[in-house]
């Protein structure tokens, strides 16, 4: 979620990392202040009246958190805008920091408090690293790669440029039956050099980016081994190179737009599994501290 | 017509709209990693639900302390029990109630009893917090830790303002506890103890003069005593007591501390309630007795008969008695101790009569005359004639029992005119054989520091006998002695000299002295029937946690 969008980057990620202290230490400080009045005890305990309801109000900002997982499986719903439900999430999972450690009386308890504590405070982090990252990289994104595509369609677009590039080669070294000429364009050792390059090179470029490790995926490797092309070929075919080469040079783009949207949302690999086995265990916590003996 | 650029763009997912429903790679990565998340946590869930008792440890703080070992998986062992009922009067949520109510009584006796508590004069709010064991004693804390040596924090709830937690009315402290003591090292109060204003020392006794060679004032004084002298006066194994390695008859006795000062046993006197209430009922002293301590913590009490009588025995004086030509000699003999003046007397007379018949006194040698059935009872001149010899005896030696330079006031401080002997009365020797009755000491775990380290002026030197024949100030060198050593490090430690050291760093928390539930106090310490269970069990019941 992009938060402040006039604002620099910078600012913005400098307000998530202050929004997060700021609203722990405001939160333990009003807790504290409780504590100075007498209203409940100071460290926190988990098992006091206070730390109950603190526990009963985290598990419950958890439990609201977790809403975002059936919401999202249920978009076509209309169930508020996508908008309101990050900011509520983010805001709530920021709250929700300070009142478990308040809940937890600053320790991790035994092994399944510990455990769900961790799960929570790597979760809280996560969460905290993506929505950091979520300020930075899209607007990196905006201004590094123009032609910027759907991610997850890039290897598809890119099979599909492949194609493209094949026929306007395959155009070059033969005559097509409409043509009004017998000769192709490029003959002799160029074409078979054109073929090669479109064979090894070019389409296992387009098709597969960086890992097919082709030395188009370095610009100045493959705006000199296209100049040379250019050169090579008579002036007729220039306009295809020309093409062939934006081809090449927006499947570089995506290869970067590809590393980037990875970091975007990787850190979801941890935030969603983590929420989920936090969540779990964080039930089985309540009902056992809960429970009569 | 030239085709526009966002056709050309919508063009590459002809066929392929719906793109968006399936995932990529990442995304697939997310859910399957969620689906194992969710998994994991579903199987320990499970395992949780139906192994209850064996996976009851995962919800604790940890490790219970080893007496507790057995119970790691068993809550049920020391939680007391709720029903679901009970979610209905409001304990649902009270889960530090519910979870600190401990059944702690099935092991462990004392919380019921009037004398468990700390202090009488406690407030109600004072005895529900101690009532609650776990409001001190912490466990789920590991095996090691001890549930009896408590952080400071524990004592200063109270201890840090007194005042609120008990009732001055009722407290027999005099004077008044101190009303905040929160540090060993800092706001300690010195010991009070110390302060015998209250019940000053009446007994003379110089540990100078005891330590000094043959126990002399000075060094080759008079009257040195001699292990011969202890041989004449009390046999040949009282001498062999004294005798060092190497010393003859001619030698002076040497003392040393141990001399009269022997640690107890550490198991205390076998029936100790029976048989001071034994002793009572006869009115004989009890300090002998000794409840069950830590071995070697405390020092028997000095006894007479034990530690004093070889040089200082109480014996009634040789008697001369002559009847006509006849002179009779009769010896010294034992007169027992702990006695009052006023009881002296006719034992005196008793001993007399006894040496004087066993001596065959003339007098008994005079037939019995006769009477007739209308003669008046003719008095027993024989009779009349001992009681009269034995009484005088008596009252001579009485008189130097009471007065002279070797009896009773040698010793003794005594109160009342010693010319009506009903009123004059030996005052009572206080028991100390405890200084710190609020607190543990144990002499053995200090045993390599020397005597006279803690206890200056107990050394052997010259002294004077005006000094000497004084009762002597209290030799326990005070809190100062203690915070030498412990205290933290970075504690300066100044010595009379004027140098400075730092401190032992020796732990110095409130329990390292203290002992809560009275436990150092007679009857209520370790092995004190108050601390028994009221029902014990068998091994197989204890380590089920029935």
């Amino acid at each position: 979620m992009l938060l402040g969008r006039t604002k620099p980057v910078r600012d913005r990620v400098l307000a998530i990392v202050l929004a997060t202290v700021g609203i722990t230490l405001g939160v333990i400080l009003l807790a504290a202040a409780g504590a100075a009045v007498g209203l409940w005890e100071w460290p926190p305990q988990p098992s006091s009246g206070f730390g109950v309801a603190c526990g009963l109000l985290g598990g419950a900002i958890v439990l609201f958190e977790m809403l975002m997982l059936p919401r999202k499986w249920l978009r076509g719903k209309r169930l508020g805008s996508t908008r309101a439900w990050m900011r509520w999430h983010i805001w709530m999972g920021l709250i929700g920091l300070p009142i478990i450690l308040l809940h937890a009386g600053f320790g991790f308890g035994g092994p399944l408090p510990a455990t769900v504590m961790i799960l929570f405070l790597l979760v809280t982090a996560s969460g905290i690293w993506g929505l950091i990252l979520q300020q930075w990289l899209p607007e990196k994104m905006l201004h590094d790669i123009p032609g910027e595509s759907i991610a997850s369609q890039i290897d598809r677009l890119g099979h599909y440029h492949a194609d493209e590039a094949g026929r306007l080669i395959t155009s070059l070294v033969t005559v097509p039956p409409e043509a009004e000429s017998s000769e192709p364009v490029v003959v002799g050792p160029l074409a078979a050099e054109l073929i090669a390059f479109r064979d090894q090179e070019l389409v296992p470029y387009l098709q597969s980016g960086s890992y097919s490790r082709s030395l188009l995926a370095t610009p100045s490797d493959a705006q000199q081994r296209f100049s040379r092309l250019r050169e090579a070929v008579p002036p007729a075919a220039r306009s295809v190179l020309e093409r062939l080469q934006e081809l090449a040079d927006l499947r570089r783009r995506w290869d970067e737009q590809a590393r980037l949207h990875f970091w975007l949302h990787n850190w979801l690999l941890l935030h969603l599994p983590l929420s989920v086995a936090m969540t779990g265990l964080m039930l089985l916590h309540a009902y056992r501290a809960l429970k009569f003996w | 017509m030239p085709r526009s650029p966002s056709r050309d763009l919508s063009d590459r997912y002809t066929g392929r709209r719906g793109y968006f429903r399936n995932p990529d790679r990442l995304r697939r990565g997310q859910y399957i990693l969620a689906v194992m998340a969710f998994c994991a946590a579903g199987a320990w869930a499970a395992i949780d639900v139906t192994h209850s008792q064996q996976t009851a440890y995962a919800h604790t703080h940890g490790p219970l302390t080893n007496p507790h070992a057995a119970f790691d998986d068993n809550c049920v062992a020391c939680h007391a029990s709720y029903s679901w009922k009970d979610a209905l009067n409001g304990k649902f949520l009270n889960v530090r109630d519910r979870w600190h109510d401990l059944t702690c009584g099935q092991c462990h006796a004392g919380a019921d009893s009037p004398l468990f508590g700390h202090h009488d004069s406690a407030t109600d709010a004072a005895r529900a917090l101690h009532n609650r064991c776990s409001n001190c004693h912490h466990d789920h804390r590991g095996r090691q830790h001890s549930l009896v040596r408590l952080a400071d924090a524990d004592c200063n709830r109270c201890h840090s303002d007194l005042a609120k937690w008990f009732e001055p009315a009722k407290s027999r402290a005099n004077p008044p506890y101190h009303n905040s003591v929160t540090n060993f090292v800092t706001n300690h109060p010195e010991f009070r103890s110390l302060n015998i204003a209250h019940k000053p020392r009446t007994l003379t006794f110089s540990h100078a003069v005891h330590m000094n060679l043959g126990q002399t004032y000075t060094k080759n004084g008079k009257e040195a005593m001699t292990l011969g002298r202890l041989k004449e006066w009390n046999g040949p194994e009282v001498a062999e007591r004294y005798r060092k390695p190497g010393q003859t008859d001619a030698d002076q006795v040497q003392l040393d501390c141990a001399s009269c000062h022997q640690l107890d046993a550490g198991i205390g006197t076998r029936g100790f309630e029976k048989s001071q209430a034994a002793l009572d009922q006869w009115g004989a002293p009890t300090r002998s007795l000794l409840p069950p301590r830590a071995a070697g913590a405390y020092f028997l009490p000095i006894n007479y008969e034990l530690h004093c009588r070889a040089c200082h025995p109480t014996t009634a004086i040789e008697g001369q008695v002559s009847s006509g030509e006849l002179k009779f000699v009769l010896p010294r003999f034992d007169v027992p101790h702990r006695i009052q003046p006023a009881q002296l007397r006719p034992l005196l007379k008793a001993g007399y009569v006894k040496e004087l018949i066993a001596g065959g006194h003339p007098a008994l040698r005079e037939p019995a005359e006769p009477g007739g059935r209308l003669d008046a009872p003719r008095p027993n001149s024989a009779a009349a004639s001992l009681d009269t010899i034995a009484s005088e005896l008596a009252q001579r030696a009485e008189q130097l029992l009471l007065s002279g330079e070797n009896g009773c006031t040698k010793c003794h401080q005594t109160v009342g005119n010693p010319e009506n002997l009903h009123e004059f009365r030996i005052r009572p020797v206080p028991d100390r054989t405890v200084w710190f009755t609020h607190a543990k000491f144990n002499h053995a775990a200090h045993r390599g520091a020397s005597c006279a380290t803690c206890h200056p002026g107990t050394e052997g030197r010259e002294i004077s006998p005006m000094e000497a024949n004084q009762p002597e100030p209290v030799a326990i060198v005070g809190i100062d002695s203690c915070r030498s050593c412990h205290a933290p490090t970075q504690t300066r430690v100044q010595w009379p000299d004027g140098s400075t050291s730092r401190a032992g760093g020796i732990r110095h928390n409130c329990t390292d002295c203290h002992n809560y539930h009275h436990g150092d106090f007679p009857l209520q310490g370790r092995g004190s029937p108050l601390r028994f269970p009221q029902k014990t069990r068998d091994i197989a019941e204890w380590l089920r946690g029935m």
